[in-house]
Order: structure tokens, then sequence, then C-alpha cells
């Protein structure tokens, strides 16, 4: 019974030192007040939304990095430079940054239309043109996870022209694509569900770890769980960067939050989508 | 349905305490100022009861055809039951008549079932039969296309070229509405494989309470009468149902409401996400179903004194 015990505390603690080994620092960015800069509607959910994820990879024992709301989201954290590198909130700090706000959509996308993350502050609306400004994974940046839960922002007709060039060591991208008739909700859910596909909960009995909430690919998890509270037409979208169409759609389908795998080099893409 | 027991305790707890101490905590640029504040749920996982574990494998087998290899461990933890092979893992948390069922081997790249449409939903609707879920709540039963596709990029970056989509795997998607009312966070999600087998699902699909099933007819009348819907600036009132909302399946806690659902759009036509307002009769926020209880710190403001001067 002893030799039990103490085998079930060795084990324990082993495993909790694996997961922590892999644990990825994370930052969350949530706009509601759109109204300040004029424009609007405010999103009463996006707080809560970026609450409900954090709880999950606080759970996760994943380290925070930043959790910005309203002003104090800026537009320059997306922008490719000192903005994304702000060591207080730029996007490209954390390894998974979790945007929850506005963008924009277009009535019929087409390859040449950009995609834009929406923040305001300082009574100043801004919009990050994703496919000129934004760079992640350069320059010293540790993005791996780029998750946007921002209306529009990965329109598929567009993905070559917006979405190539952002991926500067950026692992994989989450998000959607849809028009001005066909478009997400404002959701507390959608990203909460999310988080907790992207690391589930295990529990440990007799040394064995025992999944009580399934722990998916980000991929996997997306398709899941991105089509949560939207209209119809609308699309969950999952982009990955590698050196083959092989790898990169092996990393698309397979690539977990935490461990992660090894940084990507090359430029294919591939990428995987689902609608509503 | 029948009724489970649970323990909770929190030995995991401390076990991941003790973790800390032994120096397997993680390092890394967490800023303290913003860290927050949280309360996990106390945990400890303990063998299921045999009446409940029998139980749980009765369903496992009959309803969702797992065929289990080797020893299966049957644990409870966090109001969560679970059965598990360390290849198959069903766990169902009986209070939000949730289930997961999980194969640790399954993989989107993997082939995923090739059967027709209809077999693929009439499998989704005998699994919520079998779970004694009447077919009267089904509100859409629908399969999910999904499309993979691939591209290169030039070194340049300028010019790049893309291979043509492709079809992959379908995912069944049930929706429910009971009396006609929408139950948003109620679904049964489900991929099976080429083998016919489940690779991955979700189904949450709680009991509605009474209390809840009289409010949604107050709420109706309320909507049908004088409701008046909370004003948006800058957006304009695009649409107004009741429905039902609970802690989704992957919640520790089991809230339910009803609730006026409002949508908004922009009036700025290239200003996109809806925003939603859940509300009750007189116009104010309902209170929202939560997954587990937490407490966070408030944020101190940023130093704006690094800010790039922003611009549109």
């Amino acid at each position: 019974m002893q030799i039990r015990a103490w085998l079930f505390a060795a084990c324990a603690v082993l495993t909790f030192g694996l997961s922590t080994a892999h644990a990825q620092n994370y930052s969350t960015g949530a706009v509601d007040i759109y109204n300040a800069c004029a424009t609007g509607p405010d999103l009463p959910q996006t707080i809560p939304e970026a609450a409900n994820v954090r709880h999950w990879w606080d759970l996760a024992r994943f380290p925070q990095v930043s959790r910005w709301e309203n002003s104090d989201v800026w537009n320059t954290d997306f922008t490719d430079g000192n903005g994304d590198l702000e060591p207080q909130g730029g996007s490209d700090v954390a390894n998974i940054y979790f945007f929850t706000g506005h963008g924009t959509c277009q009535s019929a996308p087409q390859a040449a239309d950009p995609d834009f993350l929406v923040t305001c502050s300082g009574g100043t609306l801004g919009s990050t043109n994703i496919g000129t400004s934004s760079r992640w994974g350069n320059a010293g940046g540790q993005s791996r996870f780029m998750l946007l839960d921002a209306s529009c922002p990965m329109d598929l007709v567009s993905l070559g022209n917006n979405w190539f060039p952002p991926f500067r060591g950026l692992h994989v991208a989450t998000g959607h694509s849809g028009n001005r008739t066909h478009d997400t909700l404002d959701s507390s859910s959608r990203g909460d569900q999310f988080a907790a596909r992207t690391v589930g909960v295990t529990t440990t009995f007799l040394g064995i770890v025992i999944s009580t909430i399934p722990k998916q690919s980000v991929t996997w998890a997306w398709m899941n769980t991105g089509l949560i509270d939207v209209q119809s037409q609308v699309c969950a979208v999952s982009i990955a960067n590698d050196t083959t169409a092989a790898t990169a759609s092996n990393r698309r389908d397979n690539e977990f939050i935490s461990p992660s795998f090894g940084p990507p080099i090359g430029n294919w893409y591939a990428w995987r989508w689902i609608c509503s | 349905m029948r009724k489970f027991h649970f323990i909770r305790t929190s030995l995991i707890a401390t076990l991941m305490t003790a973790g800390s101490l032994t120096g397997c905590a993680i390092t890394g640029p967490a800023d303290d100022r913003s860290q927050s504040v949280l309360t996990p749920p106390s945990s400890e996982a303990k063998e299921l009861e045999p009446e409940n574990a029998r139980l749980l494998r009765n369903i496992s087998e009959k309803v969702f055809g797992i065929k289990w290899l080797g020893r299966v461990f049957a644990v409870s933890d966090r109001g969560f039951e679970i059965l598990t092979d360390q290849v198959t893992t069903l766990s169902y948390r009986p209070t939000g008549n949730t289930f997961f069922v999980q194969n640790s081997k399954a993989s989107l790249s993997q082939p995923s079932f090739e059967g027709s449409d209809g077999d693929y939903i009439e499998r989704g609707k005998a699994l919520l039969t079998g779970l004694g879920i009447d077919a009267s709540e089904i509100a859409e039963a629908r399969l999910l296309q999904q499309f993979v596709q691939v591209g290169f990029s030039n070194p340049d970056g300028k010019n790049s070229s893309l291979e043509p989509p492709k079809k992959d795997r379908r995912t069944l998607l049930i929706t429910r509405a009971v009396n006609g009312i929408p139950v948003f966070n109620s679904r049964l999600i489900m991929d099976l494989d080429r083998g016919e087998k489940i690779a991955g699902l979700e189904i949450t699909w709680p009991k509605i309470s009474p209390d809840v099933m009289e409010k949604v007819k107050f709420l109706q009348k309320a909507a049908r009468a004088d409701f008046k819907a909370p004003e948006q600036k800058f957006a304009e009132l695009e649409a107004v149902e009741v429905g039902i909302l609970h802690s989704p399946a992957a919640s520790f806690l089991d809230e339910q409401t009803a609730a006026i659902r409002v949508i908004y759009r922009s009036n700025d036509p290239s200003i996109g996400k809806k925003a939603v307002a859940y509300v009750d009769a007189t116009g104010k926020p309902v209170k929202m179903p939560r997954t587990m209880e937490t407490h966070e710190s408030p944020v101190p403001s940023r130093n704006q004194n690094t800010q790039i001067q922003p611009s549109r």
C-alpha cells in the first residue's frame, strides 16, 4: 500500500512537472467599448470571453503576460516592430495571444481586400491591416499562436495576401471568414470553450493521467468551437506554416498549444475550415 | 436520467502546489501587475462507485459503441465520471448531462467516415435517443463539411500560389430547441473515423428546470408585448429572440437561465462582429451561466508613456 502511495505521488509530481515544462505564456486583449471612438456597437461579451479564456489557461498553469481591456488594447500591439514587441502587451511578446473585439467585413470579400483588427484607445479608432502591418515571431517575437475572435479577419478568398506574410515564426493562427450579412456574434462562450479544448483538463488516478475534458489540437479545437454563436455561412479557419505542404498540413492538423511543435521554417501554408 | 454521486476534495490542488515546490513551476516573462488570481476547482480522482461504473460502461458500449481494450479505469473527479482504457476516454458530467468521447490516437489528418450524410445524421440521432433524449428537442441536424487547402509563397513574399481546395472530413452538429425555444448552449458535435467509430464527440443536453421554462413563457409574453430592447449607440437592432442559456459542455458548474437575446449590427457597414445582449423583460442584462468559480484581481491601467501614436 505504501509503495502504491509513493508511486502515485511520484507520478503525479512528474506529470505536473512535464505539463509545466511545456507551458506557454499568453496574453489576452479584449475590447468592449467602441462608442468612445464614435463607432459601435460596443461588445459586452468580449470582456467576459477573454476572462473565460484566461481561466482555462490559468488552470493549465500557463504564465500570463498581459490581459488588457478596452483602451488599454492598442492598435500598435498588432503592428510589427516596436508596437508588437511593446513589453506591456504587444501581441508578439507572449507565445499565445487571444484577441476579441471588432474586425472588418466586406459585403463580398475579394482577394485584394485587407483584413483588419479594430481597437479603440484614447478616443481614437485603430484599424490594423494584418496583411501589411502584422508580423509575428520575428525580431525576437515569441508568438506561436495568434487566436482572433474578431468577425472576419481571416477571409478565405484573401488568405494568400493577408495571412502568408504575418507568419515569421508563428505556428498557427485561427479566425473567421464571413461577410457583412453572415457574421460572428459577440459571445462569451466561443473563446471560453475553445480555450478549454486547447488545454483540456486531466486528473491523475493511480499514476495514470486521465482526461476529463478532452484536449485537442489547436485546429481541431477551433473546428469544434469556432462556430459557436455565429450566423449561417460563417467559417472557422485555421492556418499553419511550415517547410512543405505535408509538414504544414501536419502542423495545421496536429499541433497542440502545449506541448507545441518546434518553430516552423519555410513558406508553405496549410489551412482548414468549416462553415456553419 | 439516473442519479450519480460526486465527491470533491483538494488532493490534486495539493499535488500541484507540491509540484511548484519541487521546482517544476515555469519561470517566464509573466507580469505580476497583470497576473490574475484564479481559484481553480478542487480536484481529487477517486474510483467510481461500482454501480455508477457499471451503468456508465453500459452506456458506453450500448449507446456510444465503444469497444474497450484491456483494463478500464472508472474514475470520478470534479463532477465528472470517467471511463478510460488509456486510448478511448468517455467522460460524463451528470448535472450538465454532458458527454465527451475522445480517442487519443485520433487525428484530423486521418481518414474519416465515408458513409452518407443520412447515415451520419441517423447515427447522431441514435446517440441522443439512446441517452433518453426526446427527438422533439432536435432543432436541426447538419453535416458541416470541412475543407483543406495549401499554398506557397515565393521567397520574395510578393507572389503566392494556391492549390485548389479539397473536401475533407464532415462533422455532425445537432442543435436543440425545447418547445420551439432555442437552447443556445446545447448541442451534439461529433467526428466519426473511417471505421465508423467516434473520433471525437461532445454532447451537452441538460434537463431544463421548470423554473427556467416558466421564465421562458414570461419572456415570450414580454417580447411580444411591451419589451423595449436596450439601445446601442452606432448600431441598429437586427433580431430579438427568447432562448435558454446554460453552462457549456466544458464546465465545472451547471447553471441555466432564460433570456431575451438581442442582436445588433453596426451602422458602419465595414465594422464586423454583431453585438449581443442577453436581457430580462426589463432590458437588464441577465447573469450569464458560468463554467467555473473564479476571482480575478482588477488590472491597473496600462502605462501610456510607451504607446506609439495610434493611427487608423
